[in-house]
């Protein structure tokens, strides 16, 4: 069956030609799209398979176990701060019963907050951690925090503004039957927006994670340049290579041979089945902390 | 509600040149009256009346809306509710809010039934247990109900979702029941129900119905109340105003007739 044919249903012809044109273009974006993805990944696991370097070691251009420990390390420093100070920030915009005057003012601060591309908002960290020289001399012994504290910046408008959303969405009716019920603001929040936002607030954080394992490569280069440290996996504790950083590395930094393109797809590769699993945590997640009574 | 009460006829709450105002729009215009212990107020009135609007003033829920502004004074055995020294929280439970629309919460039946008592720190399993058990016996569901508590609430029938909200209500012992419209949602005969727990629960309870369906104000309140564009036309013992209306207007909405 064409494309074509399956756009059409059968009384097609009492149909606008417009409608039935953008349902041709809708499909043939759509097998486009999928194709473009599913050639990407054949090419991906072809280059990449048998070159992923599984060796745990601490040079430069040797092996992925230091780059994914480094990532790992940095996502366990961000992580918890930029989850904590979004989610009391997005519960006092959503909630005026808690946030009262401060929740307002954050309601407005986001409505411009989200659209300032996140990077300038890393910068402006890091251009506060520079400009203050016992701030900078800690960024060279801990570049780790350093990154940790820009990912945090780059990363709390946009995760504030996510957790916003998925709060707003629990319906108001039942908000007033919790305050009517006898709730005060806090209760109310724990005992019905929570439960119901649970789902909402898991892909937030996920898509945190995910947001912070592409921009790490951002930041670390932006730091590099700027301080002088260098991301460059010699010593885990001293100089954090996150995956895409490593891979940046393969491609643009010191191997602009072609030799190093294969090592590169089997990075992206692993980068990408990363995504998958933490993707396909979520969705279990989610699904198992959907709460009871959603009924009718 | 205890059942040792007192059985006299004090003024349970007492309201005074109370407004409502939604941003520009005067809904409730100067609205005084008193409410006797244990004596159930029908308020009736077109829609746009300000009837919810004073119900939703009694129960605080207008501290939820920014647009809303409350002027005037509401009482409960004397002590003044409105203003910030009255915690809303605490109102809320001694004032109970029932709607029209079943407020039911995305959670089970039983939680549903105890979420006041919760709200209010009752952590005792056997007493959230009891509550819930003689709140639902009060509201005629405890047969029907009582194996099927860890139910979602939200996939009940409306009319047992309705009962279950006035359990919810009934669980934190509160001393006042409003109901807005209670059986707006529901068929004749899961009506007839409700107006049976109403007549149940207006021995124990100061009760305040505002309801479109006049056959539900005359059985059940002992005084109504006749509001016109936020302002009470008329006011009396019920028998008397659905008799003989002082009020041209009160007359002419009893008898259907627009004016």
């Amino acid at each position: 069956m064409g494309v074509s044919a399956l756009a059409m249903p059968r009384d097609a012809g009492s149909r606008p030609a417009a409608q039935i044109a953008g349902g041709l273009l809708a499909w043939i974006s759509a097998i486009v799209v999928v194709l473009a993805v599913a050639a990407l990944i054949v090419i991906v696991a072809r280059a990449g398979w048998q070159n992923i370097v599984w060796v745990f070691e601490t040079e430069s251009d040797a092996g992925i176990g230091a780059a994914l420990v480094s990532t790992l390390a940095v996502l366990g420093l961000a992580l918890p701060p930029a989850i904590a100070l979004s989610f009391c920030a997005g519960a006092a915009a959503a909630e005026p019963a808690i946030g009262a005057g401060a929740g307002r003012f954050l309601a407005a601060t986001l409505r411009f907050g989200p659209s300032l591309p996140s990077t300038a908002l890393g910068l402006a960290a890091l251009g506060l951690i520079t400009a203050n020289p016992a701030l900078e001399r800690s960024v060279q012994a801990n570049p780790l925090v350093a990154a940790a504290i820009v990912l945090v910046a780059l990363n709390l408008p946009i995760m504030t503004a996510r957790f916003r959303t998925v709060m707003r969405a629990v319906p108001p009716e039942w908000r007033v039957a919790a305050f009517a019920a006898g709730a005060p603001p806090v209760s109310m929040f724990f005992g019905v927006v929570v439960p119901r936002a649970m789902p909402g607030i898991i892909a937030v954080v996920l898509h945190g994670v995910g947001q912070m394992l592409g921009e790490t490569a951002a930041v670390a280069i932006v730091l590099s340049v700027s301080t002088g440290v260098k991301f460059v996996n010699h010593a885990l504790t001293f100089a954090p290579a996150p995956l895409p950083v490593h891979l940046w590395q393969r491609l643009a930094v010191g191997h602009p041979d072609p030799s190093s393109a294969p090592s590169a797809a089997s990075e992206t590769l692993i980068l990408l089945v990363a995504i998958v699993v933490l993707r396909f945590v979520g969705r279990v997640l989610a699904r198992r902390r959907r709460p009871s009574g959603a009924g009718a | 509600m205890t059942a040792d009460r007192a059985a006299s006829a004090e003024t349970k709450l007492e309201v005074a040149d109370l407004h409502v105002w939604y941003a520009k729009r005067h809904a409730v215009r100067g609205v005084s009256f008193e409410a006797p212990e244990r004596k159930t107020i029908a308020l009736i009135g077109a829609t746009g009346s300000g009837r919810s609007s004073i119900l939703r003033a009694l129960n605080r829920l207008h501290d939820l809306d920014a647009t809303a502004r409350v002027e005037g004074s509401i009482k409960i055995d004397g002590a003044e509710v409105l203003g910030s020294s009255a915690d809303p929280a605490v109102l809320r439970r001694r004032v109970a809010l029932i709607f029209g629309r079943p407020a039911t919460l995305p959670l089970s039946a039983y939680d549903n039934v105890v979420f006041g008592l919760r709200a209010k720190g009752v952590r005792d399993r056997s007493a959230l247990d009891a509550a819930c058990e003689l709140s639902l016996r009060r509201v005629l569901l405890w047969e029907t109900m009582s194996s099927v508590l860890n139910q979602p609430a939200l996939s009940l029938p409306l009319d047992w979702q309705q009962r279950l909200c006035i359990a919810r209500a009934l669980a934190v012992d509160p001393e006042i029941l409003l109901f807005d419209d209670p059986a707006s949602r529901l068929d004749p005969v899961a009506a007839q129900v409700l107006d049976d727990i109403l007549l149940r629960l207006r021995r124990d309870y100061t009760i305040l119905v505002a309801t479109n369906d006049l056959h539900q104000a005359a059985r059940l309140s002992d005084v109504t109340i006749h509001l016109v564009d936020g302002e009470i036309v008329e006011t009396g013992e019920t028998l008397a105003v659905f008799n003989r209306p002082t009020d041209a207007r009160t007359e002419d909405f009893l008898a259907g007739r627009a004016w």
